[in-house]
């Protein structure tokens, strides 16, 4: 059986999104619960097994757990030309009330990954009723995002036909008004929201619990998530994982989970206050 | 020009640790072709990239992509050496 009873829900606001609702089976009213916040794209895609698996997971410990698609994303409806970081954000204010109200839960946090981190930590900025953050692998700068979007379109290509293989071109497609990014047509507006992302540039309000886990080969977290740990008063780990986001097929995600659990454990026992 | 064994070293451990490698970094022999021999993809090249700009202290042109370039750990250290210099 599974740790959770999963059902298809549609969360209401300017979008109507569509959201899977993993209620615990062995708690019928959770006092925690979890709304997770996707990553961008083609990370989505790869990560969207370990997400689903993760939500199961925390359900085994008690904590309901609430997934949804951005408008203009996965299931949900709209234009994904017309989708922006900021309309997402509002997309996840909308969603914390939902799961709020359908979990029934006292305490909500969120648990974002890449992007969908970092657009938690706007949401949560925004007051949106968030008692706590799990920021897996955040993107902390949108401008070395979209650079790095580009060195892995240039690998791509490079890999795809070395022969005809002009850097410059690629370059050049990258800098279009609207561009293709992993596949998506990213508008001139997206872009410049994403360049803007700077989760250093200043003072965090939100002022929760926050965990940002670095998901790296590395055994120490690197300096931009201190950085940013230290900003939200929080604590940082290193967890030593492939980046399961840039990997189909790759569904394992056991230590960067079970590192949460614990820090999760840690939080419930400390009896943060919620709502 | 021939470069030290040391670098050659240190692309190995950078290698072996960022593609989470089955492999010890003594054992990837100098000249061997790391997309046949490790199955290296794109996602892997990347990491290789990153890991030569962060731990190296490079930073990448556009010009100097080419799978010439890395396609053995030779390469990547005479290409280390080069940028450095």
């Amino acid at each position: 059986m599974l740790p959770s009873h999963e059902t298809v829900a549609v969360i209401p606001g300017a979008v109507a999104l569509h959201a899977i609702v993993h209620e615990c089976v062995e708690a019928e009213h959770p006092a925690w619960g979890l709304l997770f916040c996707d990553p961008f794209a083609e990370e989505k895609k790869c990560a969207h097994r370990v997400l689903v698996e993760a939500a199961r997971i925390f359900c085994e410990a008690d904590i309901g757990c609430v997934r949804f698609d951005y408008r203009g994303t996965g299931d949900s409806p709209g234009e994904f030309a017309a989708a922006t970081p900021e309309r997402w954000v509002e997309d996840i204010l909308a969603a914390v009330e939902f799961a709020r109200q359908h979990l029934r839960v006292k305490t909500l946090g969120l648990l974002g990954l890449r992007l969908g981190a970092s657009l938690a930590l706007q949401a949560a900025n925004a007051g949106g009723g968030v008692d706590f953050l799990v920021l897996w692998e955040p993107v902390i700068n949108g401008k070395q995002y979209l650079a790095q979007n580009l060195r892995r379109s240039m690998i791509k290509a490079m890999l795809t036909d070395d022969d005809k293989f002009d850097a410059g071109n690629v370059r050049r497609a990258h800098e279009q008004d609207i561009f293709d990014f992993d596949g998506y047509a990213i508008s001139a507006e997206m872009r410049h929201q994403i360049e803007s992302l700077d989760l250093l540039a200043a003072e965090p309000s939100f002022s929760g619990p926050a965990l940002v886990v670095n998901i790296t080969a590395k055994e120490q977290p690197g300096e931009a998530h201190q950085e940013l740990a230290e900003a939200l008063g929080g604590r940082v780990i290193a967890v030593r994982q492939e980046p399961f986001w840039a990997r189909i097929g790759l569904i394992g995600a056991h230590a960067t989970v079970e590192a949460t659990e614990i820090w999760l454990a840690e939080q419930q026992a400390s009896g943060i206050k919620g709502g | 020009m021939a470069v030290d064994a040391q670098l050659k070293d240190q692309i190995k451990d950078m290698i072996v640790e960022r593609l989470f490698l089955n492999v010890a970094p003594a054992d990837i022999p100098d000249a061997a072709n790391l997309m046949q021999a490790y199955n290296i993809d794109s996602v892997n090249l990347f990491e290789i990239v990153v890991g030569l700009e962060e731990e190296f202290g490079l930073t990448l042109e556009d010009t100097d992509f080419s799978t010439e370039t890395f396609s053995t750990v030779d390469n990547i250290a005479a290409f280390v050496d080069e940028k450095r210099s």
